[in-house]
């Protein structure tokens, strides 16, 4: 970094460029003495850096808007940039700020923070042409950065604008003078051109399977499901439109009733929470059942190892296992998306659940002392299992129990207090207490967190399982058949579970109001565009998004390349190699022929005008040039006198003044292509009678 | 090194990547690297997109050059001291060359535009020194338009130097006036200039840097100066006659008699040591005299 004091004065700028002495040929003042410039990479900044703002703290928003305002207005105003020392100590004040900020933890955030920290800073200093051209390669990098952190397409469309964006300033700096336009023409072309071979090195590039490092270091923000339940926490999932994952199913879609999708077992109860246990016990039989279902997911980064699959799955991805208590685990936690094929049963021989575990039964020592005492009554009335189940149900639907996501705060016995007092609550509240009495009356019981539910897009039957499709529901084990799963929400209100969440509740309760959403009951046409995206989204995540180590092995072997051996990777390096040679060999071909004063197109265009004229009986003689030829015209039409006059200026101005272009030639061919509506009838008529 | 008359093509332009553009790989490798560990198809995306604007930006830098024609180049003979220009003729087949940079060794550097005309010609200086004929190495075009990630360029080699006359030296005008004898052979007389005799009246015909314009214009009427050495108007200019040791300085002194002499409307001859130009008047007589005084006693071929 060069700190240099500097007024906003030309001359001192560019007294200060020439002494740079690398930047000589390429800076300084033969080139850009513009201040313009400096407007130009703030903007190439602030639009790489757009979508970070929104995730960062907002004093780094403050921070990076106020720099940059102020060197913006400074210029006008004619302030004085700050000096070395001054600047120092704003980069030590905003390094502190941002060690304070992050905590010495430095996740993914912190460094996307530090990113643009130091981008509000550059503008500060920028007077040589060196100066720019980190600035510029900074916007670049706060693209990548912003790329890391969101994943759809829509971030993908935004990156390339910004792309161009920063591609043009970074013309702009070598160019200076020519016209905003142009800048983004040149861009533009350089973006289009650029096409052909990032596909060839997307596609070809050898995709790996696995991290060389820990991939701990891009942590971020996860949305999901943690390894607990704490009542009334979940509400926040519920809220949130995200999406959670999606799945393709080949083969018919499952009804409503049956898409539970499981993830995580909380199975030991503290009293305020429902903990996860890690036994990760991998499952060894082998599960039988009937109506085996197909599908494809792709699951969001959720930060965490939990991989959901439509109950029961018996196969699932290579980079997860299958635990004994049919959840799926993924090796290591999701920081990507991830796109996997699976398989399940609808329903399964319960024979296989024959074991339970003591920890089914554990409930702590004491607490929640009326919930102990209902479910000792019910054991002592009810005959079998079947019927305790029963009969607890039957009292979440005759209690008047009210379904909401805004419940009121549970106190003291979490339990007690819900059953016996508020009656209001989600499914959590309800599996909660459920596998509560079902355990403390002797059945061993736990619950299971996943999603229940989806939407179908109806374009392109894709199946979006959104975070607020979030459930918890609960299993009892039951002699003879194992694992039962029991929805105790669904008893208390069965639309959550045919309808999902929006039958239940108003929109506008779960989602923001911005939310294309809550608009869902507006107008039919916001549905539709809403479906139509999500269709786009869901090629493009398919095709680009979902593409790797799988998909690539499938492409080369269509391509008829044997991976996994030396041959095979010489191939595929051969194949890229070859392809972007090819590429450039064309493009250098276009390069070189491009056309300029096309001679026999443009004569081509003279002759037909000749023609016509001739046939109108104004025939040009041999000898004679386009200028002798017009001036042999006599004709007291001024109309046709201009028109023709115009076509014989094209004409000589392309196959002589060596200055023509496409467009002076498209002009000309439209001019002849309307002479005959200039030409005098006079001749003509003299001809038809001949 | 490319000889004059040369069009720039793929064998004779040279293309490598500037420090920026090393800089920038640099940058796609990190990136390529941070998106193979998170396996993100999206950094893949955008570095792969923006390797290949790289790439695409080598061809652009390569094509600013490419068919340009350098058709010839010219000098105009100055004296040591001042700053040579060179016209270089550049013709083109299409035009829109963006920020050509051309510069000449150990002389100027400028960068140029070419947007509208299909032949061109470029202004460079050099400064000069010493009498002679001025060779530069060569000028070098060369272009990083339009990412500034390459660097584009070619060397035209330069035949025809420029000639540099020695610096003049004010000094005593003292030629060898030519006395025209009837009979006998001329004679040599050695008398000042300023040896002023009187007015006559103008004729024309008669030099308009004698005209008396100081009488001329007080409305006395044209006349013309006669000096007492004007027997003729030719004189010699001879290099023995400078009253100095210094051959540089002679050569000086010499530069300003002609420059002198010319002014004066004399036809004036040169004699060198090892040459001698009869006496004539005119612009390429001029140039002929103060060429041989540039040249005198150097190896460089005649030009």
């Amino acid at each position: 970094m060069t700190f240099r004091k500097a007024l906003w004065n030309k001359s001192n700028i560019n007294s200060m460029s020439s002494t740079d002495n690398s930047a000589k040929t390429i800076s300084g003042n033969q080139y850009d003495s513009s201040e313009i410039i400096l407007y130009y990479i703030i903007v190439a900044l602030l639009v790489a850096i757009l979508p970070l703002l929104f995730i960062l703290p907002i004093w780094i928003k403050v921070w990076v808007l106020v720099m940059w305002g102020y060197v913006y207005i400074g210029q006008k105003k004619q302030w004085r940039l700050p000096n070395f020392i001054m600047r120092h100590i704003l980069f030590a004040f905003g390094m502190i700020c941002w060690l304070a900020s992050s905590g010495i933890r430095f996740d993914g955030q912190d460094y996307m923070a530090l990113l643009a920290i130091m981008a509000g800073l550059k503008p500060l200093e920028i007077q040589t042409h060196r100066d720019r051209i980190i600035a510029v390669f900074l916007a670049y990098f706060c693209v990548i950065a912003s790329l890391f952190t969101f994943e759809n397409l829509s971030m993908t469309l935004y990156m390339f604008f910004s792309v161009f964006i920063t591609t043009s300033v970074l013309i702009k700096l070598h160019q200076p003078k020519d016209g905003i336009l142009n800048y983004f023409r040149l861009s533009f072309w350089l973006l289009i051109q650029s096409v052909p071979v990032m596909l060839i090195s997307f596609f070809l590039f050898p995709r790996i399977q696995n991290s060389f490092w820990v991939t701990g270091l891009m942590a971020r923000e996860t949305t999901g499901f943690s390894d607990r339940l704490e009542l009334g926490k979940m509400s926040r999932l519920i809220q949130r439109e995200a999406t959670a994952f999606k799945v393709k199913f080949n083969g018919p879609i499952p009804a409503p009733e049956n898409l539970y999708w499981r993830g995580i077992i909380f199975d030991y109860f503290t009293g305020d929470n429902w903990i996860y246990e890690n036994s990760e016990r991998v499952s060894h039989g082998k599960i039988e059942g009937e109506n085996p279902v197909d599908y494809e997911v792709i699951l969001e980064p959720h930060g965490k190892k939990w991989v959901f699959a439509l109950d029961v799955p018996v196969s699932g991805p290579n980079w997860a296992k299958i635990l004994d208590d049919h959840t799926l685990r993924s090796y290591h936690n999701i920081y990507q998306k991830k796109r996997f094929r699976a398989v399940s049963y609808l329903s399964i021989q319960g024979d296989v659940f024959q074991t339970w575990d003591t920890k089914s039964l554990k409930l702590p020592a004491d607490g929640n002392p009326k919930a102990r005492a209902m479910a000792e009554e019910l054991k002592k009335r009810s005959e079998s299992p079947d019927q305790i189940i029963q009969s607890a149900l039957d009292m979440f639907v005759r209690e008047n129990f009210v379904y909401t996501l805004d419940p009121p705060m549970l106190k003291d016995d979490l339990i007690d207090d819900f059953l016996f007092r508020t009656r209001q609550g989600f499914c959590e509240h309800y599996a909660s207490a459920f596998t509560f009495l079902m355990r403390a009356s002797g059945i061993p019981s736990r619950i299971v967190g996943g999603y229940q539910g989806g939407e179908i897009n109806p374009y392109d039957q894709y199946l979006i399982i959104r975070q607020s499709d979030a459930h918890v529901w609960v299993e009892v084990w039951l002699k003879g058949r194992g694992w039962v799963r029991i929805d105790p929400t669904a008893y208390v209100v069965p639309e959550r579970i045919q309808r999902g969440v929006d039958a239940v509740l108003e929109p506008d309760k779960i989602y923001g109001f911005f939310s294309l959403r809550r608009w869902k009951s507006v107008s039919d046409f916001a549905n539709k565009v809403r479906f139509a995206w999500g269709m786009i989204n869901n090629q493009w995540e398919q095709w680009v998004m979902g593409y790797s180590y799988i998909e690539q092995l499938q492409l080369l072997k269509q391509l008829g390349i044997q991976t996994g051996t030396w041959k095979g990777a010489i191939q595929v390096l051969g194949l890229a190699c070859m392809l972007i040679l090819l590429f450039s060999a064309f493009y250098m071909i276009i390069n070189q022929s491009r056309p300029v004063a096309y001679p026999e197109k443009v004569q081509k265009i003279y002759l037909k005008f000749c023609h016509k004229m001739a046939k109108a009986g104004y025939v040009k003689s041999l000898s004679q040039g386009p200028l002798d030829y017009m001036n042999s015209i006599t004709t007291e039409d001024e109309h046709f006198k201009s028109k023709m006059s115009d076509i014989i200026d094209h004409y000589i101005c392309i196959r002589y003044a060596n200055r023509g272009n496409s467009h002076m030639l498209k002009q000309l061919n439209r001019l002849v292509s309307d002479i005959n509506r200039y030409i005098p009838k006079k001749n003509s008529t003299k001809k038809s009678w001949n | 090194m490319n000889a004059l008359p040369v069009t720039l093509n793929h064998r004779n332009i040279y293309i490598i990547p500037t420090r920026y553009g090393l800089l920038f790989i640099v940058i796609l490798i990190g990136m390529l690297i941070g998106s193979m560990n998170y396996d993100n198809n999206l950094g893949f995306l955008l570095t792969f997109f923006l390797g290949s604007l790289t790439l695409v930006s080598m061809f652009y830098t390569h094509y600013n050059l490419s068919g340009l024609t350098f058709a010839s180049i010219r000098s105009t003979s100055v004296f040591a001291g001042q700053k040579a220009i060179f016209e270089l003729h550049v013709k083109m087949k299409r035009t829109n060359r963006y920020s050509l940079n051309v510069r000449m060794a150990n002389g100027d550097e400028q960068v140029i535009h070419i947007l509208d005309n299909t032949s061109h010609v470029i202004y460079i200086g050099i400064d000069t020194q010493y009498r002679g004929v001025l060779i530069p190495k060569y000028i070098r075009i060369s272009t990083v338009f339009p990412l500034g990630l390459f660097w584009a360029w070619t060397t035209l080699e330069i035949k025809d130097g420029c000639i540099v006359y020695p610096n003049p030296i004010p000094t005593e005008f003292k030629p060898l006036w030519i006395q025209k004898n009837q009979n006998q052979k001329d004679k040599l007389i050695s008398i000042g200039v300023d040896d002023f005799q009187g007015l006559k009246s103008y004729q024309p015909g008669d030099p308009l840097n004698r005209i008396y314009w100081k009488g001329y214009s007080r409305g006395q009427g044209l006349f013309v100066k006669v000096f007492d050495g004007q027997i003729g108007t030719s004189v010699i200019l001879d290099f023995m006659n400078i009253p100095d040791q210094d051959t540089e300085r002679k050569l000086s002194k010499l530069c300003d008699w002609v420059q002198k002499s010319a002014r004066l409307n004399l036809a004036y001859g040169l004699r060198l040591p090892d040459s001698e130009l009869s006496p004539d008047r005119g612009d390429a007589h001029q140039h002929k005299c103060l060429k041989a005084l540039a040249l005198h006693g150097l190896q460089s071929p005649m030009v």
